[in-house]
């Protein structure tokens, strides 16, 4: 019984998100980068490809502002995620302020498409969303770079 | 002709019920992560559910009772505890995640966060499962499935490379941006997903509500002949609309709303639509299975009068046990749990658990004591359940240390 309770609470804790362990060497820390800017660059696109949609008139207004809001929310939690391993040596710090610049930068610009999907409609959302190209591309050389 | 329209509506109900939650998301994921190297998983799936469901059904019709009540009295008390205790808490994380699934999909036509709604859907389910006639419940949630099959146009009007298509399905390999381990590990996915032991308990419980007898076999035969394979290639069609759309963007799936994805960028609003509702109907059907399914393993274990076709005061603790059941996911469902990540758990773990469901199942409809001596598994069915059962145990034994390996598929 008290194996199988531990099973339990071990695999509960897997559902719980952004479930961090610490990092103690730079080429841990760096696979927990190149782990977090996938991620990232999951939602960047996925956000990209609602704007895009949406647009493209291809979409409704409810589906796009939950599902804006749920690639927010992910983000965020990615990057609150990365915030707290602690970087073993000041190359991961290097590597932690690299990708975090990124990071907030892609959050702003989810968080404009999710402003203005809410506000002025979803007309032109492909064209407020154009930065998180560029924050894609950046969270995609990271992610190559390290893997 | 009723007969022809009955069994019509049979098998259209098995296409439309057999996509759930956990089949969305493992195919959804599988298709952006694996492209269709995985596909063959989905075809080894279905095969392995139509013949023991073709027997769960069997049993159930000849002897008019279901599955799990046979369990006990053949393999005796402790085997049967250690089935119900596996099957049970596997339920249980599974109607958790079906509970949310009809929560999310409400959510995103509505924009009412998800967490509000869960109680609401939860309420919803049990009074279905209260109130509904089963046979009335069957077809309604079964026919709406089929809106899933969007996922089929918008492959269709994605127009595909279908030689591509076919050549990576038929020729898997593991990406380089995967590893063997976790090919695997998403290999197991789809296989639990597709072969979820609620499934045959609430077919074969489902029998005995629908009072089959032996003159029901050819229906039973035609649900799991013709409704599951082509429920199966519902499942390849999410899979493959994920590998054409998701895939080329390094889109992996974390929320259900991705999963819609490549159908909007088909079909636009229309199969956005059709998809929410084909998720709303698979995902509610699914925890009313689930949650049914709660109350059959317990009472059959435990001998309580159960079914919906006995009134409730008659079969009380069989309803109580769905109530607390559906109770106890709403209150895990609140705590905002992920429950894509309790889908992906439910369905992994429900693999480790398949041998226990399956092993009694082929000793039953090969027990002249049960389904007679005409009706007993041929040659060529028991070859094929054997070799199931043997990949069952493998798949068993192999999920755990995969789960550790590769962090349960990160």
């Amino acid at each position: 019984m008290p194996v199988a309770i531990v099973g339990i609470v071990c695999l509960l804790s897997g559902c719980v998100q952004h479930f961090i362990t610490p990092a103690r060497s730079y080429e841990a820390y760096a696979a927990k980068a190149a782990a977090t800017a996938e991620a990232a660059l999951s939602s960047v696109e996925t956000v990209l490809l609602i704007a895009e949609t949406a647009s493209d008139g291809k979409s409704f207004g409810t589906f796009v502002r939950v599902s804006l809001s749920e690639q927010e929310d992910a983000l965020d939690g990615i990057q609150s995620g990365f915030r707290s391993i602690q970087p073993p040596d000041a190359r991961s710090a290097e590597l932690r302020a690299e990708l975090d610049a990124v990071l907030s930068d892609a959050l702003t610009h989810v968080a404009d498409v999710r402003i203005a999907a809410r506000r002025d409609g979803l007309d032109d959302l492909d064209v407020v969303a154009a930065p998180l190209r560029a924050d894609a591309d950046a969270l995609s050389a990271i992610a190559e770079r390290l893997t | 002709m009723k007969k022809v329209l009955g069994v019509a509506l049979g098998v259209l109900s098995a296409i439309g019920g057999f996509v759930d939650m956990g089949d969305l998301v493992a195919n959804a994921e599988s298709g952006a992560r694996f492209d269709m190297n995985l596909a063959w998983v989905v075809v080894v799936g279905v095969v392995g559910i139509v013949i023991y469901a073709e027997m769960s059904g069997r049993v159930a019709a000849l002897c008019q009772r279901p599955t799990f009540d046979l369990v006990r009295e053949r393999l005796g008390a402790r085997f049967g505890a250690a089935n119900l205790i596996a099957s049970f808490f596997i339920n249980l994380m599974t109607l958790t995640a079906e509970i949310a699934g009809v929560a999310l999909a409400i959510s995103l036509a509505t924009s009412v966060n998800y967490l509000f709604l869960i109680p609401i859907a939860a309420v919803l389910v049990w009074w279905v499962c209260w109130r509904m006639p089963f046979g009335m419940m069957e077809k309604i949630f079964g026919l709406l499935g089929l809106f899933l099959l969007v996922f089929a146009i918008a492959v269709w009007k994605l127009g595909p490379d279908w030689n591509e298509l076919l050549s990576g399905s038929t020729h898997p390999s593991v990406p380089e941006s995967e590893n063997v381990f976790t090919y695997a590990y998403f290999g197991i996915a789809l296989f639990g997903a597709a072969m979820t032991p609620y499934e045959v308990f609430f077919f074969s419980s489902g029998a005995v509500e629908d009072k089959w007898t032996s003159h029901d076999l050819g229906e039973n035969m035609a649900n799991v002949l013709i409704g599951f394979p082509l429920g199966g290639l519902l499942s390849l069609a999410i899979m493959a609309s994920s590998h054409l759309v998701l895939a080329p963007r390094d889109i992996s799936v974390d929320q259900l709303s991705q999963v819609t994805l490549p159908v909007i960028s088909a079909t636009g609003r229309l199969g956005l639509a059709a998809v929410l509702i084909g998720i709303f109907a698979a995902t509610f059907g699914a925890a009313l299975e689930t949650a049914l399914s709660a109350g059959y393993v317990m009472a059959q274990y435990f001998g309580w009068p159960w079914g919906k076709y006995q009134a409730p005061r008659d079969a009380a603790r069989f309803h109580l046990v769905i109530l607390v059941s559906i109770v106890v996911c709403t209150v895990v469902g609140l705590t905002a749990i992920d429950p894509i990540k309790v889908t992906e758990f439910s369905i992994v773990l429900s693999a480790a658990a398949l041998p226990l469901t399956y092993f009694p199942i082929l000793l039953i409809a090969n027990d002249e004591r049960y389904v007679g001596p005409d009706h007993v598994n041929g040659k060529l069915t028991n070859a094929i359940a054997t070799v199931y059962l043997v990949l069952l145990v493998i798949v068993s034994l192999s999920v755990i240390p995969l789960m550790i390996i590769t962090k349960a598929g990160a």
